[in-house]
């Protein structure tokens, strides 16, 4: 029996809505469209679909439209996200022919007459994109099941009106909108990029829910505007989520309650802490979670092992007990499991992975440099920046390459990928193999 | 020590390398979030400060209200100095 997002959301039509502006769309008015959608896009039965964000009322639609009905969903911003495969449809479809040597294919009424009748309802794939990424995307699959299993009901979640700071098509806001529709919550989309003015709006709608990075919860701090919402619901998630963090919403929201959420786009759900300490309780090693079981491996990595989907692609990481290495470093310092970073050398600049040795490759392109070592430096604003120290030719004037090297970034990586800081070496220390030293005080 | 001055030069410089526009004037009560300097700005800018002065306020004192305007962000950075030269 597949269970699909139709079904789910079938059971809380009654009270999930979608605010934007000037409109409140019910889940029941999206769940009036489903079956004419079906209708015009038999094509679409059984196919793959990159389902384009447009506005949060569509792309909800869409997706409660196609889960169960197509085989693969690939979730896109509006302007897609790098270059789909030969077959994958579009949707929304392109109302004009493409020019020869578009890879999207257009549906042709013979295909639509060659379907036959009697559909059954599909175990649609979800590919989400990982984050930071630019041009060959990552994408990682999940089952409807694994996307919805740390959902939450009750008549307190029931009540929330969710503002969500996320992209809805990235995994972490798809997260915030399943759970707040499939709660029978409300969801606001803001209509400004602003953040003052997206946090009046907030207040206009009386949003009593937020899930955002720790980064984007300081940035929020500093509006000064947080105390115009009834917050009861404060989600933390992406980053490491320090004490000091934690504390400041506390004391802000003493009645709110406060979760930092362990979660990654590879692996699917992970987990919820709700005591206001960062970490997580050391007894979860030994006891468990519900759903998973945890461990820390040798190499002071969290292993989970859960019973939902795990991406094929990510066999090589499982080990023979069925634990997922995480890549997370953890530290049990008393009777808390502390976060210490990637151990992959992944730099997290506000919720955003960052691969050093991509932006290694970009400078490497620049004349006069002869060597390169990207890492990351802690930040209290942002979790960690990024920084580089470079070798240059002994003739070569250091500004200039600085500046070059900057130029070169520009064109290739994405702002927050740009080390904010490069550092004048002489040599850059190697490991006898030959290879970089990485020193990564975020991991 | 000058830490008005400090961040002002540090605000320059981070806004010279992140190609932000800094408004003019800023004034005290600047909002921090419409002086010019996007989120990636303002953590470059506390991680400048951090390299200028050899502190960062938001790591070391327990900050109950996060600073708003140029005066408190300003004011956070003295309360720190004092601390660290008393």
């Amino acid at each position: 029996m597949v269970s699909t997002f139709l079904a789910q959301l079938d059971k809380r039509a009654n009270t999930a809505n979608i605010i934007m502006q000037n409109q409140v769309v019910g889940a029941e008015e999206v769940i009036e469209k489903i079956a004419a959608i079906r209708r015009q896009t038999l094509h679409l039965y059984a196919q793959q679909v990159a389902v384009r964000y447009t506005n949060l009322t569509d792309f909800v639609t869409a997706l409660v439209a196609f889960d169960g009905w197509c085989e693969a969903l690939y979730l896109c911003p509006a302007d897609g996200i790098g270059e789909l495969d030969s077959g994958i449809y579009s949707w929304p479809e392109p109302y004009v022919e493409q020019e020869t040597g578009d890879k999207t294919r257009l549906f042709n009424t013979e295909q639509k007459q060659a379907m036959g009748k009697g559909y059954s309802l599909i175990a649609t794939r979800w590919y989400l994109a990982s984050s930071g990424t630019t041009g060959a995307p990552k994408w990682f699959s999940h089952s409807f099941a694994s996307l919805t299993r740390g959902v939450k009901h009750s008549p307190r979640m029931q009540s929330l009106r969710w503002g969500s700071l996320y992209q809805p098509y990235r995994f972490a806001g798809l997260q915030v909108l399943l759970q707040a529709l499939l709660s029978g919550a409300s969801i606001v989309e803001p209509w400004s990029e602003d953040l003052l003015t997206k946090m009046q709006q907030y207040a206009l709608c009386e949003v009593s829910a937020i899930s955002a990075t720790p980064s984007m919860w300081r940035q929020l701090l500093r509006t000064h505007m947080l105390n115009h919402l009834p917050l009861i619901n404060i989600t933390l998630g992406g980053e490491i989520a320090d004490q000091a963090l934690l504390d400041i919403l506390h004391l802000t929201f003493p009645q709110g309650r406060i979760r930092h959420i362990y979660a990654s786009t590879e692996a699917g759900v992970g987990f919820v802490v709700a005591d206001n300490y960062a970490g997580f309780p050391a007894c979860w090693l030994t006891q468990g979670i519900p759903g998973a079981a945890l461990m820390i491996d040798d190499n002071q990595h969290l292993r989970i092992k859960s019973s939902t989907h795990i991406d094929p692609t990510l066999a090589h990481r499982i080990d023979v007990n069925g634990y997922l290495d995480t890549q997370d470093r953890i530290q049990i310092s008393g009777d808390r499991v502390l976060f210490m970073g990637r151990a992959s050398g992944v730099i997290n600049v506000g919720g955003n992975n960052i691969h050093p040795e991509k932006v290694e490759t970009v400078i490497l392109q620049v004349p006069q440099v002869q060597h390169v070592r990207v890492f990351g430096k802690n930040n209290s604003v942002m979790g960690a920046l990024v920084m580089a120290d470079v070798v240059v030719n002994d003739d070569a004037d250091w500004a200039t390459v600085v500046a070059n090297i900057r130029q070169q970034c520009k064109t290739q990586l994405q702002h927050f990928e740009i080390p904010v800081k490069f550092y004048q070496q002489e040599k850059i220390d190697m490991s006898p193999s030959g290879k970089l030293t990485r020193i990564n005080e975020n991991g | 020590m000058n830490i008005v001055q400090a961040v002002r030069s540090a605000m320059v410089e981070v806004a010279q390398i992140s190609d932000c526009h800094l408004i003019e004037p800023i004034v005290a009560d600047t909002l921090l979030l419409q002086c010019g300097l996007d989120s990636l700005g303002y953590a470059m800018l506390v991680g400048q400060l951090e390299e200028d002065l050899g502190f960062d306020p938001f790591t070391e004192l327990a900050i109950q209200i996060y600073p708003s305007t140029f005066a408190e962000f300003v004011a956070v950075y003295q309360q720190c100095y004092e601390q660290h030269w008393a």
